[in-house]
């Protein structure tokens, strides 16, 4: 310990002087201290890269033609140069297509959309008469999509539903959490209960019995479904949080001063509880980015018109037999880096707002 | 043991004690603790003393002054991540320097040499092994004792430190013990190895007081007979005077004054003892007002507490106007305080057979009652105060939480000026929840983190509905905080920027913002240091004076219940065991529960406490 120590230069000041600092409230105190550690801020920052990127492809002004077919068929990245083989369409043998499909009196669950294809051409599905290009930076699939801008649009995807199916879990975990935890007896039991069937249920089947129910795909149903599964753990957390705080005396001091339960509930517990709220909301943000991967690649996720980090890996499992690895790649290393970069933030968040301020 | 024969005897000791070479000696201790990459905080300052052979040596502080940091350095038990050991620092072991030995001599030293009992008995028990488990773990180790030789030790050992049924004791788990019992065996085990040094660190703060009186007793019979030094660590100087040979006073890390305990306290000669000895209020006599930190130190010494958010509190902090002619303010110093009723005093508050039951579980669905009060009957007049005494898990912060509407009664009524009250808060109209507010125990809990000052003062009057605009609450806030002693630049802060008696007078300014007519005080100056609880008793008792305010006052300390109440009800177990005018119960106890109470206050055998 201390004295094997080398001399220590003399403290700055044994007492710091706070007096002149304002009144720095939870907020400030835990931006202070998130800006000293540096692999949090990092973090932060390629966080708010990717989801300023995402908000851009958004809008439609990055990568807005991802479904342009721009290359050639699995033209290899830029780097690597033309020495994958062209294929000779010329000699290859035509498919013979038969006139008609019989669909045996079923509805072709396609139709809407293929009309909607013929009737808008280029509205989605741009046709580039120009020459094919026979590299591109981060190489083209088997359609020849530019993967780079499928890489952006997907992630813009899948920040999407992962940002927007957090939301709703934590919203939907702290209120139930708070409900059962506030009032206890009846309530409690109540919410227990639907949380004891939920997480009994195998999440994957759980899911699955939802998508069916809800029957149509799209980003706002993989929404719903990651949501409704997913605030289970908030629930947990915030219901223990509430349980300790509401016999704390400050709340019992607002009870004595006549303030409602509704305000007890709100306004006095909910702001100390704030740093569970935005940590579990950043651990589920990154949880749902992985789900939404493996529901898209089981084949529930989003739509053949859209595009995702799963529905790219979907798609990269038999190209990865032909060995065109690229797509697999991209879309790996871009999800990779993000959920590493929100992770690390999750736990820089956690330090930063550890509520147990000063004394 | 009889205080004039330790009295006696002890001095006899330190008389022998001078000659005989220190068994411990600290010199230039110097201890920083890092609060973040650039920044450290001083706990230790330059400090030095010494414990001779066979000497218990008090180390006096209130919190923060570095006492606990001390005797942790002494081991070199602090955490070495961010507590560093300035190099000009010594602590020497019978001439050899504890901060540089090997981490091996270390460890045996530790129990051997020099062990430690600490606050909480409970928290230093593991609960998952048995009594018998820890204590035999020890003497394994360091007497390197068979398992059989171990137990028949560890029996003997209980028997000692005065366990009865030691045997059976030793199958037991540390909850199945009581705090006094559990402390017990903390001691047990800082005997085991024959140290030659025991450091106590607030052996008895947490325990009721007619324990602390068996512990206190227990430590010095054990001292006697062992031989040993005590180095002695507590914020309670009535201790000292019982207990100790020898005195260190630190305040901020830094030895304020030493000598031997005659000396400390018949002639103390720093103003920081002397404020030290002076606010506790006296049993003995009833001053009008407390004498405070302030009264001893310059201004330019009494940086106690972040000097800038006090307002500057006169002599006499009333305002002026009107009310001034109503409140006699004698002589501050001299005059005595009347307690007690005047007959036909107007009644505020009456409790009719009060009965509180928690249901516990008990084996797999069972659950039975645990009746927390029982037949509580209690009446509260108007401008005097009643005070609550009992020890822990008598029910008094039940009894408070009850009338207050936060525990739903299940038996029993309140009145209040006449007027049945419901039970809980949320049944009772605002006027009534304005009527009667409570001042909680710790007031690092009972205010909002995450509301600033202003936010906390505003509340009530916003649920209220007092006031028209925010500007004229916030004025109305400033007019709280100028009364409690606060500047007006408290409002946009928040509550973690305070310290302990700031705090509790935000608390109490909080309640005075609804104009009540009874204010519970829950233990409410329990967790303040001496020189500021005398601080918040004198604030209560002004308002009090000025405002004609009913308190409740709940608290384990005789002697602060002595000095606020004008009544007094002795709680035990749920049930009012005494209850009467305070100089009654306190001069002619009848029960004798009241009586071992009175007599276990420690009481320094040189009469100056």
């Amino acid at each position: 310990m201390g004295a094997s120590n080398p001399d220590l230069a003399t403290p700055s000041s044994a007492n710091p002087p706070r007096e002149e600092e304002y009144s720095a409230g939870l907020w400030t105190l835990a931006w202070r201290r998130l800006r000293a550690d540096g692999v949090g801020l990092i973090s932060l920052g390629v966080v708010g890269a990717y989801v300023l990127l995402a908000l851009l492809a958004g809008l439609g002004w990055v990568a807005p033609h991802w479904s342009a077919e721009v290359g050639t068929h699995y033209a290899p990245p830029s780097w690597m140069g033309t020495s994958a083989r062209e294929p000779d369409f010329a000699t290859a043998p035509q498919p013979v297509w038969p006139g008609s499909v019989d669909l045996y009196g079923l509805q072709d669950p396609l139709a809407d959309l293929l009309a909607r294809i013929h009737t808008e051409p280029g509205a989605s599905l741009v046709l580039i008469e120009a020459p094919r290009r026979t590299t591109l930076p981060l190489g083209a699939d088997k359609w020849g999509h530019d993967v780079l801008a499928k890489t952006i649009q997907g992630g813009a995807t899948s920040l999407q539903v992962g940002l927007f199916s957090a939301v709703l879990a934590t919203v939907l975990g702290t209120l139930m959490g708070a409900l059962a935890g506030y009032w206890g007896g009846k309530v409690d039991d109540a919410f227990n209960w639907l949380y004891g069937v939920l997480t009994a249920v195998p999440y994957l089947l759980l899911v699955f019995a939802i998508a069916a129910v809800l029957h149509q795909k799209g980003t706002s149903t993989l929404i719903l479904i990651l949501g409704l599964t997913g605030w289970t753990g908030v629930f947990r957390l915030m219901r223990s949080e509430y349980l300790k705080h509401k016999s704390r005396e400050y709340v019992l001091a607002a009870g004595a001063l006549g303030a409602s339960h509704w305000r007890r509930m709100f306004l006095h517990i909910l702001p100390n509880t704030s740093h569970v709220i935005l940590v579990q909301l950043s651990q589920n943000v990154v949880g749902f980015i992985k789900s939404e991967v493996i529901l898209s690649f089981l084949g529930f996720g989003v739509p053949v018109d859209a595009v995702s980090w799963g529905s790219m890996l979907n798609e990269a499992q038999n190209e990865l037999i032909l060995g065109k690895w690229w797509q697999l790649a991209a879309a790996g290393v871009a999800m990779a880096v993000l959920v590493t970069a929100f992770s690390l933030l999750t736990d820089a968040l956690r330090d930063a707002l550890d509520p147990r301020l000063k004394s | 043991m009889n205080p004039t024969a330790a009295l006696s005897a002890l001095s006899q000791e330190s008389s022998q004690a001078i000659n005989t070479p220190a068994l411990l000696q600290v010199s230039n201790l110097t201890v920083d603790f890092q609060e973040d990459r650039q920044r450290f905080f001083r706990a230790v300052d330059a400090l030095s003393f010494e414990v001779p052979e066979r000497t218990t040596v008090a180390l006096v502080g209130e919190s923060g002054s570095g006492k606990s940091v001390t005797a942790l350095s002494l081991l070199r038990l602090l955490p070495q991540k961010i507590a560093r050991i300035h190099s000009a620092s010594r602590v020497l072991w019978q001439g050899q320097d504890l901060l540089t030995q090997s981490p091996a001599f270390m460890r045996h030293l530790r129990g051997a040499g020099i062990s430690m009992i600490f606050q909480d008995p409970m928290t230093s028990l593991n609960p998952v092994f048995t009594v018998g488990q820890q204590l035999t773990e020890g003497l394994r180790v360091q007497s390197r004792m068979s398992r059989r030789q171990a137990l028949v030790r560890a029996q003997e050992l209980l028997q000692e430190v005065g366990i009865p049924e030691p045997q059976r004791r030793l199958r037991d788990y540390p909850h199945q013990l009581s705090g006094g019992q559990q402390q017990r065996v903390m001691i047990a085990m800082a005997i085991s190895a024959h140290p030659r040094l025991l450091i106590a660190d607030e052996p008895t703060t947490a325990l009721d007081v007619t324990i602390q009186r068996q512990i206190m007793e227990l430590l010095m019979d054990l001292q006697q007979r062992h031989a040993m030094a005590v180095l002695f660590i507590t914020h309670d100087l009535g201790l000292v005077g019982e207990m100790a040979h020898q005195v260190v006073v630190m305040r901020h890390g830094r030895v304020c004054e030493s000598g031997s305990v005659s000396q400390i306290f018949q002639h103390p000669e720093n103003p920081y003892t002397r404020a030290l000895l002076a606010c506790r209020p006296p049993l003995s006599s009833r001053p009008w007002r407390l004498k405070t930190i302030e009264d001893f130190m310059s201004p330019t010494q009494g940086h106690a507490s972040p000097a800038h958010l006090t307002a500057p509190l006169s002599g006499d902090p009333r305002p002026e106007g009107g009310i001034v002619g109503r409140v006699p303010v004698p002589d501050p110093g001299s005059t005595q305080r009347p307690r007690g009723l005047a007959p036909q005093e107007h009644i505020l508050l009456t409790v009719a057979h009060l009965e509180k039951r928690f249901p516990i579980a008990q084996g797999l669905f069972g659950k039975r009652d645990f009746l927390a009060l029982k037949d509580v009957s209690l009446t509260l007049v108007k401008g005097k105060t009643l005070g609550i005494v009992g020890e822990s898990g008598s029910g008094k912060t039940t009894l408070g939480l009850t009338i207050a509407g936060l525990l739903q009664a299940d038996a029993g009524e309140i009145f209040f000026a006449g007027e049945r009250l419901p039970a809980t808060v949320g049944q009772r109209s605002m006027a009534m929840r304005r009527r009667i507010q409570i001042v909680f125990q710790n007031p690092f809990a009972s205010l909002n983190p995450r509301f600033t000052v202003a936010h906390i003062l505003s509340e009530p009057l916003l649920l209220h509905h007092q006031g028209r605009s925010d500007a004229e609450r916030t004025r109305h806030s400033v007019q709280l905080l100028d009364r409690v002693g606060l500047a007006r630049s408290a409002l946009k802060r928040y509550p973690h920027e305070f310290s302990g008696g700031q705090r509790q007078r935000i608390a109490i300014a909080r309640c005075l913002a609804l104009q009540p007519e009874v204010l519970i005080c829950d233990e409410s100056v329990s967790a303040l240091d001496v020189s500021v609880q005398a601080q918040v008793l004198n604030l209560l008792q002004d308002l009090q004076d000025e405002f004609g305010l009913a308190y409740l006052f709940i608290s384990h300390d005789l002697a602060v219940v002595h000095y606020m109440a004008d009544q007094v009800l002795i709680l035990r177990e749920g049930m009012v065991v005494e209850q009467g005018d305070s100089d009654q119960v306190f001069s002619r106890p009848q029960e004798p529960y009241t009586q071992r109470l009175l007599q276990a206050i420690p009481r320094d055998p040189t009469g100056v406490l």
